[in-house]
């Protein structure tokens, strides 16, 4: 891989890893840091990687550089960091302006739910409902069986459901 | 197929339900287990479970999939390409640097043999010889002009052993007139 190819990459897949640096670790400066991080590692094993496995293996880079960035910090049960607003600052691709600024109550405590869940379900949540992946995809960046996939993601549903209905008020639901 | 037992208690009936919601929404539910699943949608319970769910997998659409900062990517990028010529540089100086060496000395060698002679010593400037000559010429008519005028002279088979006739390919100095 030269430097072009190399470019060609890091355009393609920035946005993915950075996404799920934002998600996992809840913090825009981390997630910034890790992504970098993730993007120079690609370059150093720029002769090791398969282009045709690239984004599994990107994206798992990047999910056990997010689990050393959160047990680093001691907060990998917690995963409640600052930066509320983030979220909310952050742009989003694709999406219409009255739903950029939708911030209702709801989406509040969803986010909140959210980092309460803990891993392997919280990253396979984010793949498929944030990031919209395939199962196959998931399963490639999360080195498990598409069926196991798909029981994580129910399990992180569920407990996202018990989340919110122990804090949502009855008209939400 | 793995319906409840209709004798089943109530906890049993609703861990089959709970465990079934997220299969309705994909639509992974066979047919009977569907057709069970909606008759107990019935009760007010499960309808507000389900729209529960429903509502969370909308709102996880909604969240924004953020964007990487420009900054970022232009550091990773500018790494590499620093990384990319201290690379080239370190071949440089490991590898062809040598090489260089090597081959520059290779063409000198190479250039002497091809082009270099044996190295002769100059030939004696013919001033300075004529000039010896000279001096010596007139040195041996100084001293013949002494014997002849004090009538001394030294024999010839004395003189002979300790004479040496000068080079020949040397010109004869030109008579003074």
């Amino acid at each position: 891989m030269n430097l072009l190819q190399y470019e060609r990459l890091v355009h393609r897949h920035q946005h993915r890893v950075y996404g799920l640096c934002f998600y996992l670790l809840g913090n825009r400066e981390e997630a910034e840091d890790v992504t970098q991080e993730v993007l120079i590692r690609l370059w150093r094993h720029r002769d090791d990687v398969d282009e045709a496995r690239l984004p599994g293996w990107i994206l798992r880079v990047t999910r056990n550089a997010c689990i050393d960035a959160l047990r680093r910090r001691k907060a990998y049960r917690g995963m409640v960091v600052s930066d509320p607003d983030g979220i909310e600052r952050a742009a989003g691709p694709g999406r219409l302006p009255d739903e950029q600024a939708a911030s209702s109550l709801f989406q509040e405590h969803l986010q909140q739910a959210l980092k309460k869940v803990t891993e392997p379900y919280r990253s396979i949540l984010i793949l498929r409902e944030i990031q919209e992946m395939k199962y196959e995809e998931i399963s490639a960046v999360m080195n498990l069986p598409i069926n196991t996939v798909k029981v994580y993601l129910h399990r992180g549903r569920k407990t996202l459901r018990t989340l919110l209905s122990e804090v949502l008020p009855r008209e939400f639901t | 197929m793995n319906l409840p037992d209709p004798s089943s208690d109530a906890m049993a009936s609703a861990a089959w339900m709970e465990a079934r919601i997220e299969a309705y929404l994909d639509d992974d539910l066979p047919a009977e287990e569907r057709a069970h699943f909606e008759r107990r949608l019935s009760t007010e319970t499960w309808a507000d479970q389900l729209a529960l769910a429903e509502q969370i997998r909308a709102g996880l659409h909604r969240l924004p999939a953020p964007l990487c900062p420009a900054p970022v990517t232009q550091a990773a990028i500018r790494t590499a390409r620093r990384e990319t010529w201290a690379d080239w540089r370190g071949r440089l100086t490991t590898i062809w640097r040598p090489a260089l060496a090597m081959t520059v000395l290779l063409i000198m060698v190479l250039s002497a043999a091809l082009f270099g002679g044996r190295a002769t010593p100059n030939p004696p400037n013919d001033m300075a010889v004529q000039r010896a000559l000279t001096e010596v010429k007139w040195t041996l008519a100084y001293l013949s002009q002494v014997g002849r005028e004090t009538g001394v002279s030294v024999r010839r088979d004395v003189l002979d052993p300790y004479f040496t006739p000068p080079p020949s390919r040397y010109p004869e100095p030109k008579k003074s007139q």
